[in-house]
């Protein structure tokens, strides 16, 4: 299985007022084929930064990052960004649909791209709302008219930046078990960033924590909890407590 | 302005209505005596039959074509104008200085270049409106891009959009609403400029016909055409209001609902 990321001694500095301002430190990372990676860390920690850099928004200062055994300059084709703020994210001038043709309909045919939204649109349960705008949906719905535009690229992995942060428990909870669905459905690996200890053992396969500033990943787990997950059981499983206390712990004991 | 000819807005018609009263009947009763203040009645009594002449209805086209070319050059030039300097820093640091330096500058200033250049003609009159309006297009337009999120940008690189297309589909419309507001403006501008290019240079158009009537000595056929101007500027208005719901029925309707 060849690996999709490989960042290799990532650091990454902003200079702010002519001073140097560390943000990432030392970032070894494998991402995988079909896996949900987590990252989870305070607020301030790094976690958007690395994210962007594996999005090939930001460029590291040091080491290498590769994706598919290519040095990554700019987005690479096959990455799909899911943005926390999806109202800023969306445009509100277009439809749903239209929002959701925004990476593909340059390379499509008309009939092709049409095909492809619609499946995008069905995969997050939104088939209803392809003539609306943005605006005129919920939070949730937004958010998930953002994956479908990302899932329309058939992307081989999903970076998704704290994107159930802004909504409401129940929405959430609704979102993470779509979330995992899609994984099934579509293959796409996710990296998936969070503040939330909880919803990084819910959601990954791999949680990694980083601590900072300057980021640092300190600890990795692999979480190995049954399929199907489910809301109330999963979260009351011995093992789940175990990894929750346990991330805890780490996230604490070197703040 | 949908609500100033709503049925409901009883007040506001109430207030106009007074105002009239009040003006009519302070002429009636010969409490202000002043020869070439009219009343409304003799306002309107002149302006009827001035809507059936072809002259009055010719004047008008003159006036609104002069003024509507103007503005379309203003902004076409004025909105790529600001999409290029808003998007591309190089250029802005060119052009920034000689637009603040040209902005201030009154468009009737133009009138005497236009008049030495073209005469009295219509091309003299385009050049007084195309100026003044132009700025208001390219700085909002300008301020359109500048407040855009920083997230759109993002989404131009990680869906590979090619430049000219983002700043059609992306950064265009996104400043839509800004672009509007400017555009706004400069329609109401462009009738000002076009009645002043008439009443100082170009002979013709309602601008001059103000002139005509106030040197001839009928102050209800002058006001006639005042309150005409007044009409069109309201029309204008609704019409460009008309024109954002349609081009952007997103956004327009987020704003005002």
């Amino acid at each position: 299985m060849s690996a999709i990321f490989t960042l290799k001694n990532i650091g990454l500095e902003f200079i702010v007022d002519g001073k140097k301002r560390p943000v990432l430190d030392d970032i070894n990372l494998i991402i995988d084929d079909k896996k949900i990676y987590t990252i989870v860390g305070a607020s301030g920690c790094g976690k958007t930064s690395l994210l962007r850099i594996l999005g090939g928004l930001n460029s590291p200062s040091k080491g290498q990052i590769h994706y598919h055994n290519q040095p990554v300059t700019s987005p690479p084709d096959g990455v799909a960004f899911v943005f926390q703020d999806y109202s800023n994210s969306l445009l509100p001038w277009r439809t749903v649909e239209k929002n959701v043709a925004l990476g593909i309909e340059r390379d499509l045919s008309k009939k092709a791209c049409l095909e492809r939204v619609k499946e995008a649109l069905h995969l997050v349960k939104l088939s209803n709302c392809a003539k609306d705008y943005p605006w005129q949906l919920s939070g949730g719905m937004q958010q998930r008219v953002q994956i479908a535009r990302a899932l329309a690229t058939r992307p081989s992995v999903l970076l998704m930046d704290e994107p159930f942060a802004a909504l409401d428990a129940m929405t959430k909870a609704s979102l993470q078990d779509e979330l995992l669905r899609l994984r099934d459905e579509t293959g796409a690996s996710i990296v998936f960033i969070t503040h939330d200890i909880e919803e990084a053992i819910y959601l990954g396969d791999e949680v990694s924590v980083l601590i900072g500033p300057p980021g640092k990943i300190t600890s990795h787990f692999s979480i190995e909890l049954p399929f199907p997950r489910d809301q109330i059981k999963t979260r009351e499983l011995p093992a789940f407590l175990k990894f929750r206390s346990d991330i805890h712990h780490a996230i604490q004991g070197q703040s | 302005m949908k609500q100033f000819f709503s049925y409901k807005n009883l007040a506001g018609i109430g207030g106009i209505l007074i105002f009239i009263l009040l003006w009519e009947s302070t002429i009636r009763l010969g409490s202000y005596d002043f020869e070439f203040i009219v009343s409304p009645s003799q306002i309107a009594a002149a302006w009827l039959p001035m809507l059936l002449t072809a002259n009055f209805w010719n004047e008008l086209t003159h006036t609104l074509t002069a003024a509507l070319i103007g503005w379309l050059l203003a902004a076409i030039c004025g909105i790529i104008l600001g999409i290029s300097m808003g998007l591309s820093s190089r250029l802005r640091q060119c052009l920034m200085a000689s637009f603040e330096l040209l902005r201030p500058l009154p468009g009737v200033a133009f009138a005497p270049v236009g008049l030495i250049l073209f005469g009295f003609s219509l091309k003299m009159e385009l050049l007084v409106i195309f100026f003044p309006t132009l700025w208001p297009i390219v700085g909002n337009t300008l301020s359109g891009i500048d407040q855009q999120s920083n997230r759109l940008h993002e989404l131009v690189k990680i869906y590979h959009i090619p430049p000219l297309q983002a700043a059609f589909s992306i950064y265009g419309p996104a400043a839509a609403a800004s672009i509007l507001v400017g555009l706004r403006i400069s329609a109401s501008l462009a009738v000002i400029m076009a009645v002043i290019a008439e009443m100082i240079g170009n002979p013709e158009g309602l601008g001059y016909a103000i002139i005509r009537e106030q040197q001839g000595l009928h102050p209800a056929e002058m006001f006639a055409y005042i309150i005409t101007l007044g009409v069109i500027g309201i029309l204008v208005n609704q019409l460009l209001i008309q024109l954002a719901k349609w081009l952007m029925p997103g956004q327009f309707l987020r704003t005002t609902s």
